[in-house]
């Protein structure tokens, strides 16, 4: 499963919504349930999933799809460029 | 995914990923789909943010067929809700409720100033931080009487500076200080008890149990690495509070409870003592032997032939575990199944009670497929990791050991005995003279509260209205003049059986209502109940009273024992749609019935 659909599907099981409702535009501003805890608990599962750790600054401000995913794929360059 | 595959899935795959995809779909199956046994209404009152534990916990509680529903007050409203007796908090009737609090949110300016604080100062803190909870949960258990509180205890707050040197003066030492207060608090209330935090934050180690992110950023005083770490504990002390252990340990021998197979090795070949790898497996049948000590029954089904194992269990110098610790021991070729559905019947516990372990997968395959509700555990290699294997089957959770539960593997031990006696006795009436039994009755006794709310919740068989009891309910009928409540102790020439049957007697102006009755079952057959039941058409004859009336409730496992009032001679007297019955009999009709018990009353 590629970076993308592993994120949109733990995005849409934290904030209780159906995968195909959770595309490239969902973001905490839009997206229902996605709320301050669903936030730390969506950074906290990616960064057990991807084996990374994001700062203090990071885990508020990555709070869409948009800004998550070029986020984890810029702390492994080299395997999923 | 079905029900059973979802716990599996919930069971095998512990990464937060997984366990939000696994909750998500458990709250997407239907009743009929779902297999729930219980629910469980989980309050959680904290000073900090718990959010994160709510969607983990349900389905911690989910793999063990507890649907869960949290209640959560707001942001530290959780003081504010305790203490107000018409609050969500109680209009939500908890069964079991988590009161924890960190000192930086409670006392937060003494934390801070914590090495510039006088002893006096450390007392006084200590004493407001008591007092506090002690309010807390006086005003708890008074609004929520039948539902079970825990405390969290304390952990020492994340980044404080203590001294190298302990001294008793530090934090640390404060800390210690608060959670021994905490005890005595929970001893002081009746359903309250401490919750172990400080040990799980030991045992993952103090120096990974906070993440300095969340701890900054959302108050979070557990690092994510942990929240799953944390609903299991927290679904332990959820499954003690309900009493959903299993009751007996079947245990499997070659490689299981010793390294190596007897029929091949011998007794001198087999690997149990004092070096590796023996020492793994004796460390192992210790913790069998606590298991033991904390009131689990323990069985034996082997495929060995029976001399062999017994020349093991009474002769091998490095075994821990000996015959007098099994309830039963069947060492034979024939097939596991049938061994565990006699050692059912024998011991009078049913199979959904009882937890399989063997190392072997084809058998635990055969024995799951053969017994349905079997509770089966396959143990994978290496032998180092057989304990955190049961340990995780979430089938052991015991709050608090009773005095009964320490005495109850040697009465099934006893109880094996006298079966094996009365297969050498020709006749059944001879069998039950020789075994000269003594039945002692309390009446309204207090040191058995306990007693007989655990007995209350554990017997599912002979029990007539399976009223679930806790200790503050007990105690309510015990000071109430309105009640009798009766428990009978039985002994006989193999030993003690302790306390056995409770009987819940409702004293009205002409007759008697029995609202419950019920006797463990592991004195079925030897004609006590009628004793007891003797005995309270003789009080109800002193007192006066016309009739006795007792009411039998059904449910999936009392059935076998519906015509017990009428065995007793009563007639039935209403019948409802739901197949609840009442029955009376006047008191001058009674015939007393037993035959081979000797009564006192205490």
């Amino acid at each position: 499963m590629d970076i993308s659909n592993k994120v949109r599907e733990i995005v849409a099981d934290i904030t209780n919504n159906r995968l195909s409702d959770i595309d490239e535009n969902s973001g905490a501003a839009t997206t229902d349930g996605w709320d301050s805890v669903a936030q730390i608990n969506i950074i906290a599962s990616i960064e057990m999933e991807f084996g990374q750790t994001f700062s203090a600054e990071e885990m508020q401000s990555l709070d869409s799809i948009q800004k998550l995913i070029p986020a984890i794929k810029s702390h492994f360059p080299q395997k999923v460029a | 995914m079905t029900y059973e595959e979802l716990k599996h899935f919930a069971r095998r795959h512990r990464t937060l990923k997984d366990i939000y995809h696994a909750h998500r779909l458990f709250a997407t199956l239907g009743d009929s789909e779902a297999g729930w046994i219980r629910s469980a209404k989980v309050a959680l009152l904290t000073s900090y943010t718990t959010d994160f534990i709510i969607p983990l916990l349900q389905t911690e509680l989910a793999i063990s067929d507890v649907r869960c529903e949290v209640y959560k007050p707001g942001f530290n409203q959780f003081r504010q809700e305790i203490l107000n007796g018409r609050s969500g908090l109680y209009e939500f009737q908890p069964d079991v409720s988590i009161m924890a609090f960190g000192l930086e949110d409670i006392i937060p300016d003494a934390v801070a100033k914590f090495p510039m604080l006088s002893d006096a100062e450390r007392q006084r803190h200590k004493g407001e931080v008591l007092e506090l909870c002690e309010s807390l949960v006086e005003n708890y258990t008074a609004s929520a009487a039948s539902s079970i509180l825990f405390i969290q205890n304390l952990a020492v707050p994340f980044a404080t500076f203590d001294p190298l040197v302990r001294d008793g003066r530090g934090i640390d030492g404060f800390v210690a200080e608060v959670n021994t207060g905490l005890q005595g608090i929970a001893r002081r209330h009746s359903n309250t008890y401490v919750m172990d935090y400080a040990r799980l934050v030991a045992t993952v180690g103090a120096g990974h149990w906070t993440d300095s992110r969340t701890y900054y950023t959302a108050r979070m005083p557990v690092s994510q690495e942990n929240w799953l770490a944390m609903a299991e504990m927290y679904g332990k002390y959820v499954r003690g509070a309900l009493n959903m252990d299993v009751k007996c340990v079947v245990l499997d021998l070659d490689n299981t409870l010793w390294g190596g197979v007897l029929g091949e090795d011998g007794l001198d070949g087999i690997a149990v003592g004092d070096t590796y790898p023996g020492n793994v497996f004796r460390r192992f049948q210790e913790y069998l032997l606590s298991l033991f000590a904390g009131g689990y029954i323990l069985a034996i089904s082997s495929k060995n032939d029976h001399d062999d194992v017994i020349d093991v269990l009474r002769g091998h110098p490095g075994m821990i575990l000996r015959e007098e610790h099994f309830a039963a021991i069947k060492a034979n070729w024939k097939t596991k199944a049938e061994n565990i559905r006699e050692i059912s019947q024998e011991i009078a516990i049913t199979p959904d009670q009882m937890l399989f372990i063997d190392d072997n997968p084809v058998e635990i395959a055969n024995v799951s497929a053969a017994i349905a509700g079997m509770r089966c555990l396959h143990l994978q290699s290496p032998p180092l990791n057989f304990q955190k294997q049961i340990e995780e089957a979430r089938c052991i959770s015991k709050l608090t050991l009773t005095e009964e539960d320490r005495d109850r593997g040697r009465q099934y031990s006893d109880e094996r005995k006298r079966r094996e006696f009365k297969a050498k006795i020709s006749s059944v009436e001879d069998f039950y003279r020789d075994l000269k039994q003594r039945l002692t009755i309390h009446v309204d006794h207090e040191p058995h509260r306990a007693r007989i709310a655990q007995l209350s919740q554990r017997t599912n068989q002979f029990n007539m209205a399976t009223l679930r009891l806790s200790e503050a309910d007990v105690g309510r009928m015990l000071a109430s003049s309105d009640y009798l409540l009766l428990t009978a102790d039985l002994e006989d020439r193999f030993g003690s059986s302790g306390t056995v049957v409770y009987a819940q007697v409702r004293k009205l102006e002409r007759s008697w209502e029995i609202e419950n009755f019920l006797m463990s079952c592991r004195v079925l057959g030897r004609g006590v109940e009628d004793s007891v039941m003797d005995f309270v058409f003789a009080e109800a004859n002193k007192a006066e009273v016309e009739a006795v009336f007792g009411t039998y409730i059904p449910t999936k496992k009392n059935k076998p024992f519906a015509d017990f009032y009428c065995r007793c001679g009563f007639e039935e007297v209403e019948a409802s749609g739901s197949g609840e019955k009442r029955f009376g009999r006047k008191v001058i009709d009674h015939v007393p019935r037993a035959r081979f018990v000797e009564l006192s009353v205490a």
